[in-house]
């Protein structure tokens, strides 16, 4: 009974912060809704496919406490006209909370920005957002960006610092309208002890660009998912990501791409290293709709070992529901090439210094497609990791 | 060779059968009393009854699959688990009463095939009724007969091999198998042992409603060679049927063991297969697997390679038409050093079939030198059919070098374009580059079966393209 109270007080505190900011009433309604999604699901259980390889025991997921972190966190205020062009991406989320922690997000996010590029707009410079962590326990972040027709941008988010406990639940929704270009760069550089979760859904229409970009370097465990739905025909979509788990870390990733109507060409590229005891978790998957002939789907998963004991899984899938298409994945799984070591010492390099340019050499292609601004600091901050 | 009376491949579609002349059968459906009657009618030892017993427990304790293939229209309730077509084990192909032979003649065993092939355990419903072994194998001392046979008189061999490799809780078709077995093969090889000619034992289901349980075990000596053959056919029935066989093989250090199949189930079988093998120092387990018929069949033939030098490979070939579904695959598990595998998979969906490839490779923590490489090349021949990869890669060693790649497309419009300005028709196009796709495989079954497939392929292209 207590519990009921409780959970109704908390609804209530909701609807309470979202009429203090003034919020729009349809925003209200995708959080009440998303707070039942979360009320009548169970955290991700072993036996659900996308969640057997990563597991929740160890982390203190008590929805109580989960829940009074939140009221006390402050409300967002990212109101105005510009808000409305989100609507149509939030209501689909909000139609298609695949777990827990997503119907978390889309219920609570306290923290979050709106990036919103009118129709014919292009933004020179990089979007920079940061979440920083604080002494909070919870941290329930959502970033939406909004390109009109042709816009063009690029945004930035950075997760660092925060607690050794913190529970880190983001969010982030992304929509390219009709041939606009989006270049979206999320890195992920939280304490170590940290769990981080993020579900990120970019929505393409009709020959709009997406060049996603995502790297995971913090946290003890990571868990998130990327998904892009090309709903218009001829989108094009790149998922790229960059991941090294050391010893102690845990990472999981998922990347969906799916393919809704004809022409569309989409790539997702991931690379990692793992070491100590560090464990990766790569599970693709490209889905290519009846009403999708012509697409051209590749997916590519490729991971170094770096010693014995760490582990690197990858699960790259397909699943193709008509005949005019090109669809393929490739994954490949090994250690550093001895003879490039060998070559490289034979140069004069010392192994250790030689293995540092190999483990960096193995990410610069998707580091030398990042947003100028951010490479610099992406590629020394793996080069410290390699140590 | 009398070819003109091998495979008149058109009756497969409609399908045939004969009276059921069955001697013996149990109740529809599961309880201890017929797993009881099963063992007392084969009049078996008792720790093979309770092996049944517990097996049965752990098929009512196992949950169903909730992955792969929709398995929903499975009544376990509705199914005979025992029938015995006839009452002696026959040692002369004379002795078969007509009718079978009948049903072996559509299959297409010629007759001077028959005398050729070195031993041909042919299973009519679930009971051996046919076993020839050549002299020349007795002497050498390999042994082939049906699991029951074996079981009686060779319990040594065995107790010591018997459900080791697939324990009967694996799975809960594993179990299901384990409980209610019957019929088969055993083959054992013995050290040194080459076995020139193939080993073919040919399946078949002729009873309504009948599940098929075979149960099948290799062993394979040290350095002994063995290449055993299986191919499957049933008459079309309106109703649903279970074939779920259990398949361990044993191949001890040095040896080499090549298991080919085919199965053509008819469109109404569901085909829920384990098949595991464990490959000891420098021994070598090749699976070649060909799944054309069933309405859904789930089946990964598996390699644990356990010693050094170990090499596992999986040749798999599926065609998924109307109203099917193929969720075939392979699996890998590198347990030692200096292991390698290699997965080959071919698949065609058409006429709104569903073709997956499901597979998995892993490498054990602490190994050197692993090689595993992993092709799945899929075609689709029509809008309306799917086809899906789901391939699992668990690497847990830094010596390793996995390479992974699949490939789904449809026929390319430039091939056909070239082979029609050669003056064929789109139809023969069609075919010729289907028959390219799918030769890399075929080119490793025995001549017949090579054949064979080729022509059920074609059988099944045909008016595929307009």
């Amino acid at each position: 009974m207590n519990d009921l109270l409780e959970r109704a007080a908390v609804k209530g505190s909701i609807l309470e912060r979202s009429k203090r900011i003034n919020e729009p009433g349809w925003l209200t309604t995708i959080r009440e809704k998303a707070f039942d999604a979360f009320e009548s699901m169970s955290w991700p259980q072993p036996d659900e496919e996308e969640w057997r390889r990563t597991n929740l025991d160890g982390i203190d997921l008590d929805s109580a406490r989960i829940l009074a972190a939140l009221q006390k966190a402050p409300a967002v205020d990212i109101n105005g006209a510009e808000l409305e062009a989100a609507r149509p991406f939030l209501e689909r989320s909000a139609g298609e909370m695949t777990d827990r922690f997503a119907a978390l997000n889309l219920s609570l996010w306290s923290a979050g920005r709106l990036v919103y590029v009118p129709d014919g707009t292009v933004l020179d410079e990089p979007v920079v957002i940061d979440y920083p962590g604080d002494a909070a326990a919870v941290h329930n972040s959502h970033t939406l960006v909004v390109l009109g027709r042709e816009a063009r941008a690029t945004v930035v988010q950075r997760f660092s610092g925060g607690g050794a406990d913190a529970l880190w639940n983001t969010g982030v929704t992304v929509g390219v309208g009709d041939g606009a270009r989006c270049s979206f760069l999320s890195i992920q550089d939280v304490n170590g002890g940290a769990n981080f979760f993020q579900q990120s859904r970019f929505y393409l229409d009709s020959y709009g660009v997406l060049d996603s970009f995502e790297c995971l370097i913090g946290a003890k465990l990571s868990k998130t998912r990327n998904e892009v739905y090309l709903d218009g025909p001829a989108g094009e979509a790149r998922l790229n990501g960059i991941f090294y788990a050391r010893d102690g870390q845990h990472m999981d990733m998922r990347t969906v791409q799916y393919h809704l109507q004809r022409a569309g060409r989409s790539r997702a590229l991931y690379k990692g290293a793992v070491s100590g005891s560090g464990r990766s978790i790569y599970q693709g998957f490209i889905w290519v709709d009846e009403e999708a002939p012509g697409t051209d789907a590749y997916l590519t998963n490729k991971n170094l070992i770096l010693n014995d004991g760490a582990r690197a899984d990858s699960i790259p899938s397909l699943e193709i529901r008509t005949d005019d298409v090109k669809c393929s994945h490739g994954s490949t799984t090994g250690k550093l090439d001895e003879e490039a070591l060998f070559y490289m010492m034979s140069r004069g390099l010392s192994r250790g210094e030689a293995r540092k340019e190999l483990i960096s050499g193995f990410f610069e292609d998707l580091i030398a497609g990042m947003p100028e601004s951010e490479r610099e600091p992406v590629r020394s901050r793996i080069l410290k990791l390699i140590g | 060779m009398n070819t003109s009376q091998t495979i008149e491949i058109g009756d497969y579609k409609f399908g045939f059968s004969f009276p059921d002349q069955s001697v013996f059968k149990t109740g529809k459906g599961l309880n201890e009393e017929v797993i009881n009657a099963i063992s007392d009618h084969k009049n078996e030892p008792e720790w093979m009854r309770k092996f049944r017993l517990r097996s049965y427990q752990a098929f009512l304790k196992k949950k169903m699959p909730n992955w792969g293939v929709d398995l929903s229209g499975i009544d376990f309730d509705n199914i005979y688990y025992y029938a015995k077509p006839v009452a002696e084990q026959q040692r002369n192909w004379d002795d078969v009463p007509a009718s079978i032979k009948e049903t072996f003649d559509r299959i297409g065993i010629p007759e001077a095939e028959r005398k050729f092939l070195a031993g041909v355990g042919a299973q009519y419903d679930s009971e051996v009724v046919y076993h020839n072994l050549k002299k020349s194998l007795e002497e050498k001392g390999v042994i082939f007969s049906d699991p029951e046979t074996a079981v009686r008189e060779h319990p040594d061999i065995v107790r010591k091999y018997f459900g080791t490799i697939i324990p009967f809780s694996d799975n809960k078709f594993a179990a299901l198998n384990s409980a209610v077995w019957s019929g088969g093969s055993f083959v054992y090889v013995p050290k040194g042992v080459r076995v020139d000619i193939p080993l073919q034992a040919y399946f078949r289901i002729n009873s309504q409603n009948f599940g098929q349980f075979e149960r099948t075990l290799i062993i394979a000596e040290e350095d002994s060679f063995v290449h055993y053959i299986e191919g499957c056919t049933a008459p079309v029935y309106t109703t649903d049927s279970l074939h779920s066989a259990v398949v361990e093989i044993i191949a001890l250090p040095g040896s080499r063991v090549r298991y080919s199949t085919i199965q053509n189930w008819s469109g109404d079988v569901y085909n829920l297969v384990t098949k595991r093998a464990v490959a000891y120092e420098n021994a070598t387990v090749e699976w070649v697997d060909g799944n054309i018929g069933s309405k859904r069949t789930m089946k990964y033939p598996s390699v644990y390679l356990m010693g050094e030098g170990a090499h596992g490979e999986v040749l798999s070939i599926a065609f998924a038409g109307k109203g099917q579904q193929q969720d075939t695959g392979g699996k890998a598990v590198h347990a030692a050093s200096n292991t390698s595998s290699v997965i080959t998979s071919k698949s065609i969906s058409k006429d709104g079939g569903i073709a997956s490839y499901r597979g998995l490779i892993k490498v054990a923590e602490g190994l050197k030198n692993i090689r595993s490489r992993v092709v799945c090349d899929a075609l689709i021949l029509d809008a309306k059919s799917h086809s899906n990869t789901f391939p699992y890669m668990e690497i847990e060693s830094d010596d390793v070098s996995m390479e992974h790649e699949a490939r789904v497309s449809r026929i390319s419009e430039e091939q056909l374009f070239y082979l029609m300005s050669r003056g064929m028709s789109e139809d023969e196009a069609s075919k010729m580059i289907v028959n390219g796709f799918i030769d890399p495989l075929v080119k490793q079954l025995p001549m017949e079966y090579a054949v064979e497939l080729n022509r059920l392929i074609e059988l099944e292209m045909e008016g595929s393209v307009g």
